[in-house]
């Protein structure tokens, strides 16, 4: 299974040089999967250990980010998720196929400006970015927050690329709806 | 592409044409992701098309307001100890 035979000290080194560099962007993004700050750590706790565990299939010189994304996605899916109590809010397959319908693709006729924008200094954009449901908030943080490329996201959530660009798409749809939803209580429009 | 698309496409004029097609390119655009011919071409239009100006200038707003105010939960102090202590013995056992 293994492809790369590292040395003790070559596994350090490329366990710091190359994934230690990330720690911050993976905390942010699991703090913003679990809105808890001690899941966060132990999801970030998880992946890292996980990473060092499984350093051979690691490919010296290729994207340590994403592979480290992939890892916390999907320890957040198979273990985070399942030792939740609670279930998922929303049913994912329900959300797509209504989310699939012309309506969402239709470009949104929206009130808000990018002066609007300007007026919001507050926590507005960080609230209705959490306020989307987890696979739309995964995609903007991949993309908007963390600059990954739609190859990249792909990899990372395990889907085709024209799906990266369809739930992108409506994600930023829905936040736009939820901005805008702001202003208005806000009076700026 | 809808039902919408289709109808415009048939009965359209030129220019709503022209707009939606480079709307198509929004995302793409803003993402770095479209070729080079895709880009001049979007450019040329948002240059003497206001209505797909303000969309565009929108949503890159959006995109640097995301990256700006989004990245603030850093990892609490003792993590990075905690991974390097929890590794070290892993190593051992």
């Amino acid at each position: 299974m293994a492809k790369n035979q590292y040395s003790d000290e070559q596994k350090n080194k490329v366990f710091n040089e190359e994934f230690m560099p990330h720690i911050d962007s993976l905390y942010n993004f699991a703090h913003r999967l679990t809105f808890d700050e001690d899941d966060a750590k132990d999801l970030v706790q998880d992946t890292y250990l996980k990473a060092y565990r499984f350093i051979e299939s690691f490919e010296q010189g290729t994207n340590a980010k994403a592979w480290l994304f992939r890892i916390l996605k999907n320890s957040f899916i198979n273990d985070f998720r399942k030792k939740s109590k609670q279930p998922p809010k929303v049913d994912y397959q329900e959300v797509e196929t209504f989310y699939n319908s012309d309506d969402v693709d239709r470009p949104i006729t929206t009130d808000l400006r990018a002066e609007t924008l300007k007026d919001m200094i507050g926590d507005e954009i960080s609230n209705a970015l959490n306020s989307l449901d987890v696979d739309f908030r995964t995609v903007i943080i991949l993309c908007d927050l963390e600059g990954f490329k739609y190859d990249e996201m792909a990899k990372i959530l395990d889907i085709p690329i024209g799906t990266v660009r369809s739930r992108l798409h409506r994600a930023r749809n829905l936040l736009k709806e939820k901005l805008s939803s702001y202003a208005k209580k806000m009076g700026y429009i | 592409m809808g039902l919408k698309n289709v109808i415009n496409n048939l009965f359209g004029s030129k220019e709503e044409n022209d707009c939606m097609k480079v709307l198509d390119m929004l995302d793409s655009i803003l993402d770095e992701e479209a070729n080079p011919a895709e880009t001049q071409k979007f450019k040329e239009h948002i240059e003497k098309c206001m209505p797909c100006y303000e969309k565009y200038n929108l949503d890159k707003s959006i995109k640097e307001l995301l990256r700006v105010r989004c990245n603030h939960s850093k990892p609490p102090a003792g993590l990075v100890d905690s991974i390097r202590l929890q590794i070290s013995q892993s190593g051992r056992a």
